[in-house]
């Protein structure tokens, strides 16, 4: 490679050598990342990087029915209306705990796994959320001050911060173990796990009610063993998942940008992509230098981030990365205001026996997921990476801007003509949020920075989404029943209609990553 | 809680296993295709879960038989058949040197197997719903009757 060299020192010709060696090997361990086959390990990356995000949507709609549940378990003796209902103050704070926590566990986990490590911070998140899980499950009155609401409340904020951690780690760890064809595939994937989360919570509230359908019925407070079982039950596939978690290897772009360890990169990229996950035996040769080139790892300061983002160019994808993802969550709560409703038009609403109106209630919440939801962000999924982030993401901000306005405005004139149209109308809006700006911000992203400030800028961009949701969850609760109960409605989805159109205006901020790889796009946001 | 119910509870899971299954069998021969996998490794891989998944298969078929339940027990049928006769004739395991010449038909069966599992998993989702449902309407009928 340097015959034509004339160096004077021996040393320097061998340094020089040393460095088109590590760039060559750099090169093509990247090279064999991104033009990777897609095989059963890429499947087992999303199988386990999405069952953070299983356990989060499976947690979101437990603690929905386990909240309704313990109306009936510790307001029994209630009288009148609030009999066997939950009152709407504690309600909000329980349900609006883990979300409150998210917000910390996103802005620390993703600014530590830039600092430490992708594979330092990942299992970490997991066991919080593991015991944390079963923490809440125990939870119990104190003898004095505290009901079993606010222990409750602080075990799922914990909950929350290991659930928050999540976002960035899967996204940034999937995100550069992809291939450059499928990244947008396997990302969505990961994400999509949430689909699942909310209908086997579903099922598995259905079969434990089952179960203890005749103690139910004998005696009302056997209710207290259901909810602790359906929460608890939500970290058996974490548990499953935790030890891959615990022994992932790097991803090979943070061990080659951050910590400038080629040779290891080159080794883990082999270890990973192969099959069976072990290292095969001519991968343990490490060349035998005196020194490697470049030692200095090039770790994330906040003054690098302050320089970095100084630019207008690199901080419009900051800003339109977080407030898309902020506009989304906001209107992402608002729709789900109106399942109930739903609910009751199709003969699953939750009235009668408790029994009766709890196994309604799951059945009903299944049939509406599978109608909207689910089906969104598979086909998020399989399109992504044909159509692009951006076309996506435009598609879903305008057709729910469309839904919004038309629900907003013609809200008790839908409900009053026809009550399929209504249904119709909310299926559709579930199903262009994640065919739409639900995974399109969650993608984005984890791909739109450079290697060391990735998992910071997910995070942020993840925490301004959970501030949005925490605004609708505590500001809109109460805001909803203003002048008589869901009297609110119709303007509050107007308002939500407002927070598409931001969204669909801050989606010009943020740039196509459809099919490039990770490396040109921090190039091109360097120039 | 009725037998039927417990029974497609079982069901439920079991289609869910069994889907997970038919799915890894479809990516462990596409790695074979990728050359990730070497043949050998392969099928003692795959034929550890051949026997666990049509005795699976064959246990769901025959508690829907013995439950009465007809409609479900005709939609297993021909993936329980298809399994005897494998078996019959001893067809039923990978054999490391022939996979690669046969490989495009192990694919097809599975991708079948797939689709037909998915199927079945939402058929038993159903059903046990519709059965709980039902029992819930019954019983509360009845009481308010009283």
């Amino acid at each position: 490679m340097s015959a034509g060299l004339s160096l004077h020192d021996p040393l320097e010709a061998h340094h020089h050598q040393q460095s088109e060696d590590v760039v060559d090997v750099r090169r093509r361990a990247l090279a064999e990342i991104d033009n990777a086959k897609f095989g059963w390990f890429h499947i087992r990356a999303c199988l386990v990087a999405g069952i953070g995000f299983f356990t989060d949507s499976y947690d979101i709609f437990a603690i929905n029915l386990c909240s309704t549940i313990m109306g009936y378990v510790y307001y029994a003796d209630a009288t009148g209306s609030a009999k066997n209902t939950t009152p709407t103050s504690i309600d909000m704070w329980v349900k609006g705990s883990t979300q409150l926590g998210c917000i910390f566990g996103q802005l620390a986990f993703g600014y530590l796994a830039d600092r430490l490590g992708r594979k330092k911070m990942y299992g970490t998140e997991l066991i919080i959320i593991i015991v944390c899980t079963i923490g809440g499950a125990f939870a119990g009155n104190t003898a004095r001050g505290l009901s079993v609401y606010w222990i409750l409340f602080i075990w799922r904020f914990v909950l929350g911060i290991g659930i928050g951690g999540d976002y960035p780690v899967s996204a940034v760890l999937t995100s550069e173990l992809a291939t450059s064809k499928n990244r947008g595939a396997m990302i969505a994937a990961v994400f999509a796990m949430q689909g699942f989360g909310i209908v086997a919570a579903a099922i598995v509230s259905i079969i434990v009610l089952a179960c203890f359908r005749t103690a139910i019925e004998g005696d009302q407070l056997m209710l207290d063993y259901v909810w602790r079982i359906i929460m608890g039950l939500g970290v058996v596939p974490g548990i499953l998942a935790l030890y891959s978690r615990l022994t992932i290897p790097e991803t090979p772009r943070y061990t080659l940008d951050v910590e400038q360890n080629v040779h290891r990169a080159a080794r883990d990229v082999r270890a990973t992509v192969s099959a069976t996950g072990h290292k095969t035996i001519d991968d343990v040769h490490e060349p035998l230098h005196p020194d490697h080139v470049q030692v200095k790892a090039q770790k994330p300061t906040w003054t690098e981030f302050y320089h970095y983002f100084k630019q207008w160019k690199h901080f419009r994808v900051l800003m339109g990365t977080s407030v898309t993802w902020f506009a989304l969550d906001v209107a992402f709560y608002g729709v789900n205001l109106n399942s109930s409703i739903i609910l009751t038009a199709i003969g699953f609403s939750g009235t009668g026996t408790p029994y009766h109106a709890l196994i309604r209630i799951s059945a009903g919440n299944i049939i509406l997921n599978l109608l909207g939801t689910l089906p969104g962000y598979w086909v998020t999924v399989f399109t992504i990476d044909r159509l692009g982030r951006r076309t996506i993401q435009f598609i879903g901000f305008t057709m729910l801007l469309i839904l919004f306005c038309i629900l907003g405005f013609a809200y008790h004139q839908i409900l009053d003509k026809s009550v399929a149209a209504f249904i119709v109308l909310i299926t559709l809006a579930q199903f262009f949020q994640n065919f739409g700006p639900n995974t399109t911000t969650f993608i984005i992203p984890s791909e739109a920075f450079p290697t060391r400030f990735r998992s910071t800028c997910h995070g942020i961009s993840a925490a301004s989404g959970k501030v949005g949701a925490v605004v609708a969850q505590l500001g809109f609760f109460h805001l909803k029943d203003r002048g008589g109960k869901n009297a609110f409605i119709p303007q509050l989805i107007q308002i939500f209609a407002l927070f598409m159109l931001i969204g669909l205006i801050f989606t010009w901020f943020v740039p196509e990553t459809k099919g490039k790889t990770l490396e040109e796009l921090s190039d091109e946001l360097d120039n | 809680m009725s037998f039927t119910a417990i029974a497609y509870i079982i069901a439920l899971i079991m289609a869910g296993v069994l889907l997970f299954g038919a799915v890894y069998f479809v990516i462990m021969l596409t790695d074979l295709e990728c050359d990730y996998i070497n043949p050998i490794d392969l099928a003692n891989n795959l034929n550890t879960y051949v026997m666990p998944e049509m005795a699976a298969q064959l246990v769901l078929f025959v508690v829907f038989l013995l439950m009465g339940e007809w409609t479900t027990m005709l939609l297993n049928l021909p993936l329980t058949a298809w399994n005897v006769v494998k078996v019959v004739n001893n067809r039923q395991f990978y054999d490391a040197t022939e996979v690669f010449r046969t490989l495009s038909r192990h694919k097809r069966e599975n991708f079948v197997k797939v689709g037909f599992y998915l199927l079945c998993f939402f058929y038993y989702l159903y059903s046990m719903i519709m059965t709980l449902v039902n029992e819930s309407t019954a019983d509360y009928h009845a009481a308010s009757a009283h």
